[in-house]
């Protein structure tokens, strides 16, 4: 590529590479596109950069011709549609009301877990406070017998 | 804008009157749709719910629509903006999961479909191969440049059209296709070299 260009009124190369693509789908303005026309009859390489996007543009062209086959089935119906939303929203609420059985199972059982907890602890000490009473009379016994002894 | 008259009228008086527009709507776009979703997904079936979505979606901001513009850009608009949110959600979801399985890509080949214009075997088989190969390299490119060529290339739009779909100014629409085009290009050299312009007739 040349970077002294063709003169003035033409324009450089780095600028036409530019400006190729717009050129190609004529989306310059005139000015533009005959400033970019000219530049192309004249350099060989800026040309052989245009045909090269033209070859993109003229196989994505192609690409959208040949349509992939998406079957449109049933086609669009807003009856459908709503019908499929609602059927979405009862799933979502079906799951919360699931969802929250089960966190209330788990409360309830936790609850009774401790509850039941608290109840051996009760008793627990009940039987501890029971056996340090009776040790306790054994051993108040025992120094009423020494006492008696001893009188 | 060749649309039939009773389309640019506004929109019905009553619920059914506006659903019966609607849908007369999306008869007239809805393989267009399709397509475009096609293109941006690559998956028939994320094209369908996408398309699906988006019409739900248009129904119901059925008022916002502006009756001076296509209504298929304007729905093609919405489902480019609902397709942008599930890449991101996508996005979101791959970085967060090292067990995420890359789901299984359309297996359709349509370069087969195109069809044979007495060039023989070999021309054919090497067209359907560059067809491939820029379809390939569409679907890899950043998503900004890929929905511009979509739009401009496969689909057709003009700028203004991809702009009002896009919803960005002229000038953003000619630079990202320029890019995207320069992006295939520099691929399709590396792969066949000098040989690329002999390659399309
Ligand atoms: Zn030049």
């Amino acid at each position: 590529m040349s970077f002294l260009g063709f003169g003035d009124e033409n324009m450089r190369c780095r600028e036409v590479a530019r400006k190729l693509s717009a050129f190609l789908d004529e989306e310059l303005s005139r000015e533009e596109y005959l400033r970019v026309q000219r530049h192309l009859e004249m350099c060989a390489l800026c040309r052989k950069e245009y045909e090269k996007f033209a070859l993109v543009r003229a196989v994505a062209r192609k690409l959208g011709d040949i349509t992939p086959r998406v079957v449109p089935g049933e086609g669009f119906s807003l009856e459908r549609a709503f019908r499929s939303v609602r059927r979405v929203r009862v799933l979502w609420a079906l799951v919360a009301v699931l969802g929250l059985f089960v966190a209330l199972l788990f409360f309830w059982g936790w609850q009774r877990a401790s509850l039941e907890e608290q109840i051996l602890d009760v008793e627990h000490f009940a039987a501890f406070s029971e056996d340090v009473l009776t040790r306790g009379k054994v051993r108040v016994e025992t120094l009423e017998f020494l006492a008696g002894e001893y009188r | 804008m060749h649309m039939a008259e009773e389309h640019a009228l506004p929109l019905g008086k009553t619920l059914e009157e506006e659903r019966a527009w609607f849908e007369a709507q999306v008869k007239e776009c809805e393989a267009h749709l399709l397509r475009f979703a096609y293109y941006l997904t690559g998956n028939t079936e994320r094209a369908k719910d996408l398309v699906q979505e988006a019409f739900l979606r248009a129904f119901q901001y059925r008022h916002s629509f502006d009756h001076r513009y296509p209504f298929e850009n304007w729905v093609s608009a919405i489902l480019l903006n609902i397709h942008r949110q599930r890449e991101k959600k996508d996005r979101f979801l791959k970085f967060f999961s090292a067990f995420w399985q890359a789901e299984q890509e359309d297996e359709e080949d349509f370069a087969e479909q195109l069809e044979d214009e007495g060039e023989g075997p070999e021309t054919i088989a090497l067209k359907r191969q560059v067809i491939r190969d820029v379809y390939r390299c569409i679907e890899r490119l950043p998503a900004k440049m890929k929905e511009v060529m979509v739009l401009c290339d496969i689909m057709g739009y003009s700028y203004e059209e991809a702009s009002e779909v896009i919803g960005c100014p002229i000038g953003t629409v000619r630079s990202r296709l320029h890019r995207a085009r320069r992006y295939v290009k520099k691929a399709l050299e590396a792969a066949y070299g000098d040989e690329l312009l002999g390659l399309w007739g």
